[in-house]
């Protein structure tokens, strides 16, 4: 199995002075299920954030798909993201001026697709939220929020996954459902899946857990 | 990225504006289309005005005056214009200046000198009377100087004589036939008309002017016709068209409506504030929404034309709300004739409403180029937002 993601030396210092990772080296190989688990400021998040390209590490690099990412030209990056990598978050961050459908039909249309409505449809009838279609976010629970949240991100066929507490507004039960998803998704499509969580009842999904601390991996 | 989403959500930004944020949508909104429709209707009334004037002036006054500068047989001058195809018709006449001295008031005029035939054609012409070889004035002078048909003036032709007691002007008594009103100032205040052969006789041959007044077929062809009868006339000849004569009224009235116009622009700069601060608090509120799109490949200059978008949408529906307001308030003026004035200082007793096609142009291109401008700098930092400091503050 190749490389998908390497991580080199990979330091974060934001402007508050606060040392977020402290030198991380790290490979994951293509189809793998990685839970990135540890507490609260342990540097989950901003590794995750790293790795999507989302924000500039302060030293280091990241390699993904082969493509160095840290040293790439801002729109050059959104686009590469935008053929490569989705995210989900723990507050789901959903468009709550647009339905369910147009949630996904949007980033759709923004990956280029073609026939974004229909392929959205698709996707919300595999999440069995297909009566749900016309609802606004706000209508949803927090489980069905989170699943329209990956929809989303299963709408640019992303190659990684990266989900930072994808289950953290969730109860045990929904949060299950939501890994049992995940892991239905990287078994049959091989979407690599980086999840970030602190819950330790779901780490027997994982196929390899890295666990940080402080900023380092342990 | 299509552009089509872009303006999908930026529409829907718009639509789905809620509490204080709807709140300045609407006051925007209502900034440029008050704005715009003031500018609209002002220079509607300005353009109005400038064309009623221009009618006016047009219905009663010679479109081009032909002075004649060598004393050669005007039947053939006469001849050569009446073969110009846009000439409806070419009045001979002849200009002195005089005084008119009545119950010890002077006022200096200019005699002109017509042929009673064409004075007999000019119907439309008088208010009071009607020519039987005496004298004809003009309203305004008759109104000054209490004046009434019937009534005997004095005319003093400053061309006189040389006597051992010194130099005696010409004095003569005429009877005021008609009163005559033509809408232009020269003629209604500063004009006496005469029989040609009546003026030639009393003045002499110190006239003036001596040559034609030309009406056209169709008088916005002037300059056109003035330079044919140039070419026809040669040296002979000097023309001048009423777009010439009336040149310093226009061009102060064309002035006057520029400056105005640029006062008015305030107000849209004005009310395109309001469109900086909406989209500050749009920015604002979508931040996280910012973040997504970014998250999800949307490149920055996308993310600014949401937001842009958003400033052009309401700058343009604005104007164009504008326009539909000010074609609405145009055609009431018009209708209940709303603007009135004293006609006997403007020739009209009310102002008419007329778009020039280019003042709506100019107004609605400035009232949405101004909004492009007002929401470049939101636009900007909506682009400029940091997702990661956006998520780490969620």
């Amino acid at each position: 199995m190749s490389e998908v993601i390497k991580v080199v030396n990979l330091k974060k210092v934001y402007k508050d002075g606060t040392k977020a990772l402290k030198g991380i080296n790290l490979t994951i190989k293509e189809g793998e299920f990685c839970g990135l688990m540890g507490p609260s400021g342990s540097g989950k998040s901003s590794l995750l954030h790293l790795i999507a390209g989302l924000d500039r590490p302060t030293e280091g690099s990241v390699w993904v798909l082969g493509k160095e990412i840290t040293s790439m030209e801002e729109d050059k990056l959104a686009e590469f993201r935008k053929k490569n990598i989705a995210f989900v978050f723990q507050f789901y961050y959903l468009l709550e001026d647009f339905s369910v459908l147009e949630n996904l039909v949007i980033i759709g249309q923004m990956a280029g697709i073609k026939d974004a409505e229909r392929k959205a449809l698709d996707i919300l009838r595999f999440l069995r939220l297909e009566d749900k279609a016309k609802h606004k976010p706000s209508q949803l629970s927090g489980g069905q929020m989170q699943r329209v949240a990956i929809g989303r991100a299963l709408m640019l066929e992303p190659k990684i996954l990266l989900a930072d507490e994808p289950t953290g507004n969730l109860d045990l039960e929904e949060g299950t459902r939501i890994f049992e998803l995940f892991k239905h998704l990287n078994e049959e499509k091989g979407i690599t899946f980086v999840v970030a969580t602190h819950n330790t009842e779901l780490s027997r999904f994982f196929s390899r857990i890295i666990k940080l601390r402080d900023g380092m991996i342990l | 990225m299509s552009l089509k989403t872009i303006i999908r959500i930026s529409i829907r930004y718009i639509l789905a504006s809620r509490g204080s944020t709807l709140l300045v949508s609407l006051i925007a909104l209502l900034g440029v289309v008050l704005s715009v429709c003031a500018i609209l209707l002002t220079m509607g009334v300005f353009a109005g005005f400038q064309h009623a004037l221009k009618e006016k002036i047009l219905s009663t006054s010679p479109h081009i005056i032909v002075s004649i500068t060598s004393e050669e047989n005007i039947q053939e001058y006469e001849e050569k214009l009446s073969r110009i195809k846009s000439i409806k018709k070419a009045y001979p006449v002849v200009i002195y200046q005089g005084i008119v001295s009545k119950d010890g008031s002077l006022q200096s005029v200019s005699v002109k000198g017509m042929r009673p035939s064409d004075l007999f054609q000019k119907k439309d012409f008088f208010v009071e009377g009607t020519f039987k070889g005496g004298v004809l004035i003009g309203k305004g002078l008759a109104d000054i100087m209490g004046i009434r048909v019937g009534q005997e003036i004095t005319l003093v032709s400053p061309v006189g004589r040389s006597t051992p007691f010194g130099f005696l002007p010409k004095v003569g008594h005429f009877r005021v036939d008609g009163i005559f009103q033509t809408g232009t100032f020269d003629q209604d205040y500063l004009t006496v008309i005469m029989s040609m052969s009546l003026a030639t006789e009393f003045f002499g041959s110190q006239w003036q002017l001596y040559g034609f007044e030309v009406y056209l077929q169709d008088p916005y062809k002037a300059q056109e016709v003035k330079d044919k009868i140039e070419k026809v006339l040669g040296a002979n000849a000097i023309v001048r068209s009423w777009i010439d004569l009336n040149k310093p009224l226009f061009n102060a009235l064309q002035l006057e409506k520029v400056g105005i116009f640029f006062v008015l622009l305030l107000m849209v700069i004005v009310a395109s504030f309001n469109i900086t601060s909406l989209l500050f608090m749009k920015v604002k509120e979508k931040t996280r929404d910012i973040a997504i799109f970014r998250t999800f490949g949307m490149k920055k200059k996308e993310v600014a034309m949401i937001f842009l978008f958003q400033g052009m949408t309401i700058g343009l529906f604005g104007s164009l709300c504008g326009l539909l307001l000010s074609l609405l308030g145009g055609y009431l003026i018009n209708e209940y004739k709303l603007v009135r004035v004293p006609a006997d200082v403007y020739l009209m007793d009310h102002v008419p409403v007329f778009f020039e096609p280019s003042d709506v142009i100019i107004t609605l291109v400035g009232a949405f180029f101004l909004s492009l401008i007002a929401s470049l700098l939101p636009a900007y930092r909506a682009s400029k937002t940091s997702i990661v400091e956006i998520l780490r503050n969620e």
